[in-house]
């Protein structure tokens, strides 16, 4: 798609459904009628960063920390096997009490229990941190890089660089990851030419999954006051995103599903071949607020949307459609 | 009202597990793991054994500058051995406690109001197995009864209500009885007693209940790990009984202070442990505190000491017993490593020692205390050992306190601030910043002082308070000469029998 | 650099804040406002001032106080427009 053709969609909603009928026609070429779920668990919501648009930010004390144990992210991980799925995702903010080894063991105690493949989405790391993961067992990474304007990035991240971020990605690569990146819809002062470049630079990345979500503001961040992002405009994206990549998993992530009661079923539709149920254990759920008000997801809720769009619970591990899995 | 010891175990335990939440108590745990390390906590003050006098001398300026020490500066305190240096930490300590609280003692009475309990501990009187003590609960007016002798006759107006972990105590009887004390309003000589300020010192609760103890308008709330070690908890609190959950009782001040509680006090009860591994685990405890709310540590510390107790087999034999010099060192440290709690010093010691460490940061004192249920408005002489938690140390009356506390210089404060006086480095810090230092509720102490000298005092003792309070005014005058034109009116005002001018 | 200002969760508060500074600036008094409970009157927002100073306070309504050591400085219409300016943040979120 030509960088018009981009912008001329962005800039006019109206037209939404034009692009939304030609995503969802790709996504059924390219990733068929089944719907793959990634269990979460949300294990530590310490986090060294001060991202100005997220809730867990070094710097808001008014959140209640928690540190899931090996144990229970183990166990966890069992049980979320115990249901069918195929994929488990490990997220936590960017928290060094983890040490190498602490990460190593719990995907190895994971890898020995259940036949699950294991994402990891807990921010920078050491790059041999990274090829340790791999080598215990890790099979894909997440990692955003939210905006691709390199000014922006630095006021929305104090002290990180965009360029860091997308080195990273080339590593994980390199280290043989399945990766996902992705960005936020509608960051204040965000334009229509944020968002094109955005998705060209996605395009010249080409991961293998994506993951976009609209801006929601968290109380505690400097940000919130801003307005959340737009359902239309992240839809539109969305679709973009898939007519442009073609062949990679994207999920209709809980953000979507919290700015909108029939989001995700809308995200289905508009390119998505990805739901992400919750398992972070009720005691510590609510606590893990990156934005205001997340909705949970749960399998059931899960089940029943996929059901209502017309497809079906995948049975493989759902790897990527890159190269050759 | 009095009960019969005829409740089961099993209605016990019943009643045990629907006061524990899980869940409340899993959020604030760290991979699974408490704030409390045992083995780091050893190694800590085995690491620093030898401290030397450079250390030891930045630790102390670190502690005059009113910053919370960290581990291993305590443990170096702890370990020191020259008597030297300990002369000068001794006097830091005193000099720390007036740069935040000036030269003011604040006084309040402990009031017992229900002695029942499911706890078995093996060093209290309260304990169920104790089938000699007379189980007795207050109602809420028995607890006004006791109150109006505590505010009309004796003149405090602090007060904390001690329970029993008890089904008959629980939250709501709480809640009921400090609605009862602050109720009490008593004609005295020249103007009214009543109770301004309400803390409680009651079993853990659930979030839901702080939230209703909040409401009422609780001061601060306070509960004792006891012991931090791990294996000694286990050892001295039953299993089974509601106590013998250490987590649930550690995570106390953090459920609190999650419902808005704005004050939460620590302590240890010294004597079923070794009381180095002790003051480390306060200290952990006062990091934590600061570090899970914003900087906000612990309103106040106590230390009290393992007393024999009638019935309570542990407490006649400890081989951790801590010796009355060990007690000055470990105050001290205390003192340093926590500079803007305050501390509390019951009448559960005798008053030579009272007399003795006061000097060293104490910042809470009570008197004319009576720790049996109902005492105060029974006609009661001697101590009668079958109703008390433990036995008296010091019974010297709040009039004769007061007279020794002015004959030393100190101001009898019955603060009744009824803000968030948050005990922050942050808030002290700032303070200081500002050159206010010690003069926080100096007025205020002043003022109920003197009200409290006209109302209750003996000839004597109004004496001796007068003089002491005309030096201070006179200080005033040189210090904060603006100030001092708004001090002497509304000292008039209270003069001529106004009261709460203040709170 | 991003200045990070921390703005609590609650628009009360935040408004209550916002007053207290405003004050500020203007006569350089703390004010500062209190929830009332029972007997005990806990600081919620403002610029609290520990000092010589008495403090007197003001009952603004039976759950809220507001307190301050100088308001002798504060001239008595100022003091009007301020007790004005209280009772529409009061009324906004319910607090009446």
């Amino acid at each position: 798609m030509e960088r018009g053709e981009i912008l001329f969609y962005l800039k006019d909603p109206e037209k939404f459904e034009n692009i939304r009928q030609l995503a969802d026609k790709i996504r059924m070429e390219y990733c068929g009628d089944s719907v793959h779920l990634r269990g979460i668990i949300e294990f530590s919501n310490y986090c060294q960063n001060n991202c100005c648009y997220c809730g867990l930010k070094r710097d808001n004390k008014n959140i209640i920390r928690y540190r899931m144990s090996v144990k229970e992210i183990v166990n966890r991980a069992g049980e979320i096997a115990s249901l069918g799925i195929k994929t488990v995702v490990l997220q936590s903010g960017d928290d060094l009490n983890y040490t190498c080894c602490d990460i190593c063991d719990i995907v190895n105690k994971i890898k020995k229990k259940t036949d699950m493949a294991i994402t990891l989405s807990i921010g920078e790391r050491e790059y041999s941190e990274y090829k340790a993961f791999k080598d215990a067992g890790a099979d894909r990474y997440l990692l955003r890089f939210e905006t691709s304007n390199e000014h922006y990035y630095k006021v929305l991240h104090p002290g990180q660089t965009l360029k860091r971020r997308l080195e990273i990605l080339n590593i994980l690569r390199k280290f043989d990851y399945q990766v996902g990146t992705g960005f936020i819809v509608g960051l204040p002062e965000e334009t229509d030419n944020d968002l094109c470049n955005n998705i060209i630079l996605l395009d010249n990345i080409s991961p293998d999954m994506i993951g976009l979500g609209p801006f929601i503001s968290q109380s505690d961040t400097p940000y919130n006051n801003y307005p959340n992002g737009d359902i239309k405009k992240t839809l539109t994206v969305l679709a973009l995103v898939r007519i442009i990549t073609k062949n990679t998993h994207i999920p209709a992530t809980t953000a979507i599903g919290t700015i909108d009661r029939d989001g995700l079923f809308k995200a289905l539709n508009s390119g998505a071949n990805v739901i992400m149920p919750d398992f972070t254990p009720i005691t510590y759920k609510e606590n893990y607020n990156i934005y205001d008000n997340k909705v949970s997801i749960s399998i059931d809720m899960a089940k029943d949307v996929v059901k209502d769009a017309g497809r079906y619970i995948s049975s493989g591990r759902g790897d990527s459609l890159k190269r050759g899995y | 009202m009095e009960i019969k010891n005829n409740e089961n175990r099993n209605t016990h335990r019943d009643w045990i597990n629907s006061v524990i939440k899980e869940d409340e108590i899993t959020k604030y745990l760290d991979r699974g793991k408490d704030f409390i390390n045992d083995n780091e906590i050893w190694e800590k003050i085995n690491k620093n054994k030898n401290p030397d006098k450079i250390e030891i001398r930045d630790i102390m300026d670190k502690s005059l500058e009113i910053k919370t020490l960290n581990p291993d500066e305590t443990a170096s305190l702890i370990n020191l051995k020259d008597n030297d240096l300990w002369g000068e930490i001794y006097e830091l300590a005193g000099k720390i406690k007036r740069k935040v609280y000036d030269n003011r003692i604040v006084t309040f009475a402990p009031l017992y109001c229900s002695n029942l309990c499911v706890n078995n501990c093996l060093y209290c009187s309260f304990r169920y197995d104790n089938k000699e003590q007379i189980q007795k609960r207050l109602s809420p007016e028995e607890i006004k009864k006791e109150t109006e002798v505590l505010a009309g006759v004796i003149g405090h107006k602090r007060i904390i209500a001690v329970y029993g972990e008890h089904p008959s105590s629980d939250a709501k009887y709480i809640a009921d009885t400090i609605r009862a004390i602050y109720d009490v309003n008593v004609k005295t000589k020249n103007g009214y007693g009543q109770i301004r300020r309400v803390n409680i010192n009651a079993a853990p609760m659930s979030v839901d209940d702080f939230r209703m103890l909040k409401e009422v308008g609780i001061g601060t709330y306070q509960v004792f790990q006891e012991t931090y070690h791990h294996e000694t908890y286990k050892r001295v609190h039953p299993e089974g009984t509601l106590k013998g959950h250490y987590l649930w009782r550690l995570y106390s001040h953090h459920r609190a202070m999650e419902a808005g509680v704005d004050d939460v006090a620590i302590g240890a009860l010294f004597g079923l442990y070794d009381w180095r591994f002790e003051v480390m685990g306060l200290l952990y405890h006062s990091i934590e505190l600061e570090g899970r709310f914003n900087g906000v540590g612990p309103h106040t510390i106590s230390f009290p000491r393992l007393e024999p107790a009638a019935n309570a087999p542990l407490s006649e034999n400890s081989k951790y017993k801590v010796s009355d010099e060990d007690f000055k060192k470990l105050i001290a440290i205390i003192r340093l490593s926590v500079p803007y709690t305050g501390m509390i010093l019951t009448a559960r010691e005798p008053a030579e020692i009272r007399r003795e460490i006061l000097p060293i940061g104490i910042t809470q004192m009570d008197a004319s205390t009576r720790i049996g249920i109902g005492s105060y408005s029974d006609t009661y002489n001697k101590q009668d050992t079958d109703r008390q938690q433990f036995i008296l140390g010091d019974t010297r009356s709040l009039d004769e306190f007061v007279k020794e506390l002015s004959e030393m210089g100190y101001i009898t404060s019955f603060c009744t601030a009824g803000y968030r006086c948050r005990r922050t480095g942050e808030h002290i810090m700032g303070l200081l910043k500002c050159g206010k230092e010690g003069h926080m509720c100096k007025l205020n102490a002043i003022l109920t002082f003197r009200e409290w000298l006209d109302d209750f005092a003996s000839e004597e003792t109004k004496r001796i308070g007068l003089e002491l309070l005309k030096k201070e005014i006179e200080e005033t005058k040189k210090k904060l000469p603006l100030s001092y034109d708004k001090l002497i009116e509304y000292y008039k005002r209270t003069e001529n029998g106004e009261r709460d001018l203040y709170f | 650099m991003e200045k990070e200002i921390f703005i609590s969760k609650n628009g009360f508060i935040n408004d209550l804040n916002a007053l207290s500074n405003k004050i500020k600036d203007k006569f350089n008094v703390s004010v500062w406002f209190v929830e009332i409970f029972g007997r005990r009157w806990s600081f919620i927002a403002g610029n609290i001032e520990n000092s010589i100073m008495p403090a007197e306070n003001y009952r603004i309504n039976d759950r809220y106080g507001i307190i301050s050591n100088k308001w002798e400085r504060i001239p008595l219409k100022e003091k009007e427009i301020l007790f004005d300016s209280i009772r529409i943040i009061m009324e906004k979120y319910g607090k009446g």
